[in-house]
């Protein structure tokens, strides 16, 4: 699991909080972790170019031993949901719909032209969330406040498709993510960024970054901004005189020539250091962003997967190959490189980790083969030890609650049954782990495969929406912890995201439909209503009102 | 059977009178088959030529008292309360309008009792020719229909007449705001506790949108309840009401069908400070897992639900209004109408039973909508018949446990009984149509072919074949004066005959004939 300030960039997308999520494939690039054989094989299939992957090596697709592993967790898309509102954008219209999870009414703000993306901003007293406009080059930022919503205009030159915003809310980045855009072409290097000072209205800075950045963050005092590039990290300073400025670039590859030679970036709170891991090398590179200084750790195997802990005082690696978990501790082991814990896995192949917001419990599994095996860490103790759970279908990918107890576990749909043939009827499913008081997991059995999922924050409820257009099976589950009671709602098309609406106590699950579509659920009461035709109600024209 | 030819010979003698010199031109306009109504006390003819009503009471002899009520010139619609008991005829006056002499358009209103007489008549400004009644019979609704077109004319003008005052209030014009739509069709909900009060409203349907206006309050002005945020317009196909908790005020809604979509609008009428109607309708937008031809809302043991049938997928879909949660019901035929029938069956666990049907398969189903374990419906009971059905009629007092089924071409009926769950077959000639005598004992059976009519009797379902000396078309059941009831068999030939039967025991014996009736009256 990535959080926003301990990120891990380069092969995904950033998060601005861990409750909203949406399964979408975008092809290797979300592949978190390869099979690190070093078999040199290239980028060649048309998912897996090179010039679409912003970190994808020349070694990391394909393989010559197991197939890569894949991290679905990586691929979720930001919620537009605030404290009591969410928002969604209707770009046909210009108008942003955003409706009080508290009393389900829908409200319409006009925005500008081709309202498309949208992202929440943090606020200390209003609901505050920025639209990029994509055909009037600007952006709107919607602000909440006490039932009245004001919009204040942002100049967005660069335009873009996705949003990086500061923890605190003082900046919005626009920016360009080359994975989303349909066959771009090369020539395209979609360097060119917008940053939003929102505590001046009106106020917009556009700068130019490395070729094709695949992530954007913050560090936590909000003084500096990092665009994970395939030139490298280039480093905007916020604060400067004349305004946000990029001050350096921090190369992460030796060979000036590696067009793009990142794969796992991780930045540190602070940011101070970014951490990264390559396929198909021992060893992980730490930089610091202050002085593009490089120290690098050896590793006793190639790692598959790394991960940076929330509080950006450990970086986990895997090491498949010899079945291993490298701790490192952060920024401990620049001036120890050897400092590093090693802890061997025994029980079970490990390539993946999920690590939990709000505690020291790591998950770790793979899935680059059939494995059901969870393993489990406490990267906090002073001698981690590994415990293992079996589970009833091989993993697919790790969902941590944010304290831990319980983890929801996907599970793919299983190939027929060897001997028998029989086919299972379940096209996925999802288990369910209780991992605090070690009782046994359960696993439920969807109809249609997984497309969203949700975590409350408090860690007692879970989302899990599943859908098929072709047999038009769409259905919401939610989970209560710790019951480990799962209710199943039909749903009445295909949910496309789902999240929690945190200060309202209600998840929601957005659905395809020409008109909009969202059903929310009481997250006590498991009431749920649905909302279809957000600007319906808002068309309504009452003849006596002004 | 007496024959009466005394108005004809009266008629003569106006034509001896009247005609020689200037002979008006109504003597020699084609009768045809004019509109003619079934009131409470008197069969109304529509002498669209004379500019007349003609009212035919009937006495205990089953002699006719006809009385002439003009409309104005200028016919365009007319149309019978629901309780029988007016007549509301809609005239376009001259047009153009060049002179103070001309006459205006108009609305007459005619009482339909056993003594028939005028009762007021509304000056209109602009000549429509749509006319909606109030099923409770308090208001009318004049618009522009499809076949109006004046040199410049406004199709979203309404006219809102409010029959409660006998002529004291003027009708009230008002535009509907438009989006590019124009009214279709018209609902008039029963009285509905809402944030602000017991009100009626009127629902109108335009090709792509819905409009709602207050009948207690039109000055308050319409809402706009748009159905479509896409561009693409989306037109309403049928409006359905539930007037919700009779204890609350503020969970009256309504369903808009949509044309050819699978999905259902639910418009909750939810309160509103900042409105002056008090409520705000709030559209929500529900799938119903198929394109559905008929909606309604029901009673659950789980509360309320709206119905929808879903015959491509055999399905009955059950919708929470409150959540948008669906649940649906196999019926195992694609049944495409329903009808409660709670109020004769009576409910099981507090739900309602549902009568569906279908005009595509030969079956009638009772979907009892109490829930069992795991399922929402208690039982789907499934009644095969001969041939689908294509009209159903209600049957009053003493007999509203029965419904007479009609199949599209008319040759077979089916008497079913709602309690006892049997259903009789009543075979007839092609064409065949049915009416329902307002004493619930009898129907009455006329068809193109046949010179006479049939009574059925619904206690035995034995049935009177009565032979006529013409056609009938149509047959109108009537109160007599001084008690008792009549049919007046109407005859289209000529200048209209009329034959009276006794109501109650027809009998060919002390049937009378009239003929020549259109030519009563005249000067």
């Amino acid at each position: 699991m990535k959080n926003e300030l301990g990120v891990v960039l380069g092969s995904l997308l950033i998060t601005t909080g861990a409750l909203t999520t949406s399964l979408v494939s975008i092809g290797c690039s979300d592949g978190g972790e390869s099979a690190g054989s070093g078999s040199g094989s290239s980028c060649g299939s048309s998912t897996c170019g090179a010039a679409t992957c912003g970190g994808c090596g020349s070694s990391t697709c394909g393989g010559g031993g197991a197939p890569p592993e894949h991290e679905d967790e990586a691929t979720y898309t930001a919620p537009v949901a605030t404290g009591r509102y969410v928002w969604v954008a209707n770009p046909a219209s210009g108008r942003v719909a955003y409706i009080d999870a508290s009393t389900l009414q829908i409200r319409l703000v006009e925005a500008g032209n081709a309202p498309t993306y949208l992202a929440a901003v943090p606020d200390e007293t209003d609901d505050v969330a920025v639209v990029l406009n994509v055909l009037s080059l600007d952006a709107t930022v919607l602000r909440a406040r006490e039932g009245t919503v004001s919009a204040a205009s942002y100049s967005v030159p660069s335009s873009g498709n996705a949003w990086a915003v500061s923890t605190k809310g003082r900046w919005a980045i626009a920016w360009s993510d080359a994975r989303l855009v349909p066959d771009a072409d090369p020539l395209d290097g979609y360097q060119e960024l917008t940053v939003l000072d929102l505590a001046h209205e009106g106020e917009s800075f556009e700068l130019n970054v490395g070729y094709r950045p695949v992530a954007l963050a913050f560090d936590a005092a909000s003084t500096r901004a990092f665009a994970v590039t395939q030139d490298g990290i280039s480093v905007v300073s916020l604060l400067e005189p004349d305004g946000p400025t990029v001050v350096k670039n921090v190369q992460l590859s030796d060979d000036p020539l590696d067009p793009n030679g990142t794969r796992d970036v991780a930045i540190t709170p602070d940011g101070n250091y970014a951490i990264v891991r390559r396929d198909g090398e021992a060893n992980l590179s730490i930089f610091s962003l202050v002085d593009a200084s490089r120290t690098d750790i050896a590793l006793p195997a190639d790692a598959t997967d790394m991960d940076l802990s929330a509080d950006g005082a450990t970086a986990v690696a895997v090491l498949r190959s010899t079945s291993q978990i490298a701790l490192l501790p952060i920024p401990g082991i620049l001036h120890d490189p050897a400092n590093l814990s090693l802890i061997q896995v025994d029980a079970a192949t490990v390539g993946s980790t999920s690590l939990a917001e709000k505690s020291s419990r790591a998950f770790f599994y793979t899935n680059a083969k059939p494995n059901p095996v969870l393993t489990l860490i406490d990267i906090a103790a002073s001698a981690p030890s590994p415990s293992s759970i079996l589970l009833r279908a091989p993993v697919a990918s790790v969902f941590p609650m944010a304290d831990a107890k319980h983890a929801v576990v996907m599970h793919d749909s299983l190939p027929p049954d060897p001997e028998t043939g029989a086919v299972s009827p379940y096209a996925a499913a999802f288990s369910l782990v209780p991992v605090a008081l070690e009782l046994p997991a359960k696993i439920v059995g969807v109809r249609a495969p997984l497309t969203a999922i949700a975590l409350a924050p408090e860690g007692k409820r879970a989302l899990l929406a599943t859908g098929d257009e072709a047999s038009g099976l769409f259905e919401l589950h939610i989970a209560e912890m710790p019951s480990l009671k799962v209710t199943t709602l039909p749903l009445a098309s295909m949910p496309i995201a789902t999240g929690i609406v945190a200060g309202e106590n209600r998840g929601y699950v957005a659905q395809k439909h020409p008109e909009g579509r969202i059903t929310f659920v009481d997250l006590d009461s498991g009431e749920a209503r649905t909302l279809t035709g957000f600007e319906l109600a808002a068309q309504v024209v009452d003849g006596s009102e002004p | 059977m007496r024959r009466s030819f005394g108005l004809i010979v009266a008629a003569a003698f106006a034509v001896e009178v009247a005609g020689c010199a200037d002979r008006d031109e109504i003597w020699d306009a084609p009768v045809g088959s004019p509109p003619s109504f079934e009131l409470e006390g008197a069969a109304a003819i529509v002498d669209t030529n004379a500019d007349r009503a003609l009212l035919v009471a009937v006495d205990q002899d089953l002699g006719i008292q006809p009385v002439s009520v003009p409309i104005g010139r200028g016919f365009r619609t007319a149309s019978a309360t629901a309780d029988r008991k007016r007549l509301l005829v809609l005239s376009a006056g001259d047009a153009p309008q060049a002179s103070v002499l001309d006459q205006p358009p108009s609305l007459t209103v005619i009482a339909g009792t056993t003594s028939p007489a005028f009762e007021t008549r509304y000056t209109l400004s602009t000549p429509l020719s749509g006319l909606a009644v109030d099923p409770q019979g308090e208001f009318a609704v004049l618009y522009a229909n499809d076949t109006d077109g004046g040199f410049v004319e406004n199709p979203n003008e309404l006219v809102v007449v409010d029959l409660r005052s006998g002529g004291a209030r003027a009708p009230v014009p008002l535009t509907l705001r438009s989006f590019g739509g124009r009214p279709q069709r018209f609902t008039f909900t029963p009285s509905l506790e809402l944030p602000q009060g017991s009100s009626r409203l009127l629902v109108v349907e335009t090709d792509r949108d819905i409009a709602i206006l207050d009948l207690l309050d039109l000055e308050s002005g319409d809402i706009t309840v748009r159905l479509s945020s896409t561009g693409v317009p989306r037109a309403p196909a049928q409006v359905v009401i539930s007037s919700g908790d009779p204890e609350g005020n503020d969970d009256a809604r309504l369903a808009v069908r949509l044309d050819g979509e699978s999905s259902v609008v639910i418009v909750d009428m939810e309160p509103s400070d900042g409105s002056a109607h008090g409520f705000r309708p709030t559209p929500n937008e529900v799938f119903v897992g198929g394109t559905p031809t008929d909606v309604g809302f029901v009673k659950t043991d789980g509360g309320l639900r709206l119905a929808a049938l879903v015959p491509s997928r055999e399905l009955l879909t059950l919708i929470d209004p409150k959540t948008g949660i669906s649940s649906e019901v196999a019926l195992g035929a694609p049944f495409d109408r329903l009808s409660i029938v709670t109020d004769v069956v009576g409910a099981v666990n507090g739900a309602d039973v549902a009568l569906v049907w279908s005009t595509e398969s030969p079956s009638i189903a009772f979907v009892s909508l109490g829930s069992s374990v795991g399922k929402p419906y208690k039982s789907v009971d499934r009644l095969d018949l001969g041939a689908p059905i294509s009209t159903v009629h209600d049957v009053p007092i003493p007999n509203e446990r029965l419904k007479l089924l009609g199949s599209s071409d008319g040759t077979s009926f089916v008497v079913l009984d709602l309690l006892t769950r049997t259903a009789a077959p009543i075979v007839a000639d092609s064409g065949t149509e049915v009416s329902i005598a307002p004493s619930g004992r009898h129907a009455w059976m006329v068809a193109p072919g046949v010179y006479g009519v049939a009574q059925l009797d619904l206690a035995t379902l034995h049935p009177v074949n009565l032979a006529l000396q013409n056609r009938v078309q149509p047959a109108l059941d009537i109160a007599r004066q001084g008690g008792g009831r009549a049919l007046v068999a109407v005859h289209p030939v000529g200048t209209l005959g009329l034959t009276i039967l006794d109501g109650e025991d027809p009998s060919l014996d002390n049937a009378v004939e009239y003929a020549g009736i259109l030519l009563g009256g005249l000067r």
